[in-house]
């Protein structure tokens, strides 16, 4: 009974060695890849610090290769427009002075759009397009006849409708004679619009806009703004002289842009509109009033 | 396991942190491939022979021979305008472009000096009588003309030797015009006395019981008769009547002080 006992104690003790012994082995083992794991994240934590820092020293060195907003622009995938801005921001990355050649120089096209230039040549020529906007704008030869031929159309109808309006006062005490083209906004923007459709149909759309602006601004002298407003056209005669003087420009309703005292007749000063009716400038109206011209004006004016 | 936890923790940040940094750099080199390519044909249209205009650019090549018959929007030439021509036309180098910013810098401090140097106020007037029972002061400003025109002189000196004659000649305003507007810029429109001493006689009548009033007259004799002071508080726009078109320093001088005696004098501002 005592051996039966002792076995069985001794069986037991076997067991629970042999479970403890397991579980230390388990346990051994468990520490062990945690400590594989631990060793392991810590290098891994380590690598990817190093990189890291790294990467920063890198970047830290190194400026931005392009100004961030001209990036943005570049990467942009909507195709919008450069801003002036921008515009300038790229001239500038070129490199400023050597944007440029012996015989022509780059120029952002915001820019281009602050400047004016005669789009078209003096009367009687006044259709056809002056040297200076054709080399700006790049105006082949083909664009230039389909432009021209606009400009002599529109014109032709200016004419028309001028000799058809204008309207003559006088005399009246030193004035001799005043001739008025009046204002008609609906025919002049039925008229600039259809003028510009052809033109932006040959250009494109923003050499037709650059060419509608260096008309716009030179309108006095192309075609005097006929119908926008109110063309005058006066001839004075000088107390005490035997001089003739001339007074012309805009009228508005409630003011005018006129010369306040009579000038002098000179060659070059006809008012460009009123070669819509007197072709023959000076000339044609000092015949038609019956006086005569100071010495030297004798042609038509040309500017 | 929480040490390890935070680890990775640590460690997904810090990729994420190099995958932005390497996407940054792509973005980079990709904008900086795109500028050089820009630049490319830059280059290139200066060169073409067969130039067309680049619909899909946001520059163009204008010919050097255009730029005398080129003007700036906005207005007459002037010297503001002739500075905007130069920095938008004429590509200078930075160096350049830094002498005739200099130029103009000290061409529009020198005007703003020679006028606050020319105008003073004084009790004594040449042109006009004062009137008795008034309060009166002059405001003078001695002949701006010639010291403008030859300010603009040195101007178009300097700008000449930084540019050159040729460089010169492709931006070179209309002499008339510009003298002309950049004196009707800083002295009126009253080209006949540019070149003469022009003084601003202000009379403040102050009557016991009774609002002060006010008149003003010319060396010329061009004056008014007495108004309210309460026109001259600093929110009423009351015009100089009659000196609208004088020099505007001299106007504004004028019109400055008014407004403070008005302030001084009356203890019940009238509003509109």
């Amino acid at each position: 009974m005592i051996v039966a006992t002792a076995s069985a104690w001794f069986g037991s003790l076997s067991v629970a060695t042999r479970r403890a012994r397991q579980q230390l082995r388990t346990e051994e083992s468990i520490w062990r890849t945690l400590t594989q794991e631990l060793a392991e994240t810590q290098a891994e934590r380590e690598a990817l610090t190093a990189k890291v820092d790294q990467l920063q020293i890198e970047s830290r060195g190194v400026t931005a290769a392009v100004d961030p907003v001209l990036a943005s622009f570049l990467l942009s995938k909507e195709g919008r427009p450069a801003s002036p801005e921008t515009q300038e921001k790229i001239l500038a990355e070129f490199g400023r002075g050597r944007n440029s050649s012996a015989g022509y120089v780059l120029v952002s096209k915001a820019a281009l759009r602050t400047t004016a230039l005669r789009p078209l040549k003096p009367f009687p020529e006044s259709h056809r397009l002056s040297e200076v906007v054709c080399s700006v704008l790049a105006i082949t030869p083909e664009e230039q006849q389909s432009v021209e031929a606009a400009f002599a159309q529109t014109f032709e109808k200016t004419a028309a409708w001028a000799k058809a309006n204008v309207q003559r006062d006088g005399p009246s005490e030193n004035m001799l004679v005043r001739y008025t083209l009046p204002a008609d906004p609906e025919f002049e923007r039925v008229s600039t619009e259809k003028l510009f459709s052809a033109i932006n149909a040959t250009l494109g759309k923003e050499r037709g806009e650059l060419m509608r602006g260096y008309f716009e601004h030179f309108r006095v002298y192309e075609d005097g703004a006929m119908g926008n407003r109110t063309n005058i056209l006066e001839i004075h005669r000088t107390p005490g002289q035997s001089t003739l003087g001339y007074r012309s420009g805009w009228k508005w309703e409630n003011s005018e842009a006129i010369n306040t005292y009579p000038e002098p007749i000179a060659a070059d000063k006809f008012p460009a509109c009123f070669f819509f009716v007197f072709p023959g400038g000076w000339q044609e109206v000092a015949q038609r009033e019956s006086f005569d011209l100071p010495e030297g004006v004798t042609e038509s004016s040309k500017r | 396991a929480a040490e390890v936890e935070r680890l990775r923790a640590q460690a997904v940040l810090l990729e994420s942190r190099r995958v932005t940094m390497l996407l940054a750099r792509a973005n980079e080199q990709e904008a900086a491939r795109k500028l050089e390519d820009l630049k490319f044909r830059g280059r290139g249209l200066l060169a073409a022979e067969d130039y067309l205009w680049p619909d899909d650019l946001p520059f163009v090549r204008i010919p050097k021979a255009a730029l005398p018959s080129i003007s700036m929007k906005g207005g007459p030439d002037t010297p503001a305008r002739l500075e905007s021509k130069i920095d938008q036309l004429l590509d200078l180098s930075p160096s350049e472009q830094q002498a005739v910013d200099q130029i103009f810098s000290d061409y529009f401090d020198g005007i703003d000096q020679l006028l606050a140097n020319n105008l003073y106020e004084t009790n004594q007037a040449t042109g006009v009588k004062l009137p008795t029972g008034a309060e009166s002061i002059v405001f003078v400003l001695q002949p701006m003309g010639p010291k403008i025109r030859a300010a603009m002189d040195e101007l178009c000196t300097n700008l000449t030797a930084v540019l050159g004659k040729e460089r010169w000649s492709m931006v070179q305003p209309h002499k008339f015009e510009f003298t002309h507007y950049e004196q009707v810029r800083l002295l009126g429109y009253t080209k006949f006395a540019w070149d003469q001493t022009q003084e601003v006689t202000v009379n403040i009548f102050a009557r016991p019981g009774s609002e002060p009033t006010v008149s003003w007259s010319q060396n010329t004799g061009v004056g008014i008769s007495p108004v309210p002071l309460h026109y001259f508080f600093q929110d009423q726009p009351t015009d100089l009547i009659g000196l609208s078109q004088g020099p505007p320093a001299l106007l504004n001088r004028v019109k400055q002080w008014l407004a403070t005696q008005a302030a001084a004098r009356l203890s019940n501002p009238v509003s509109k």
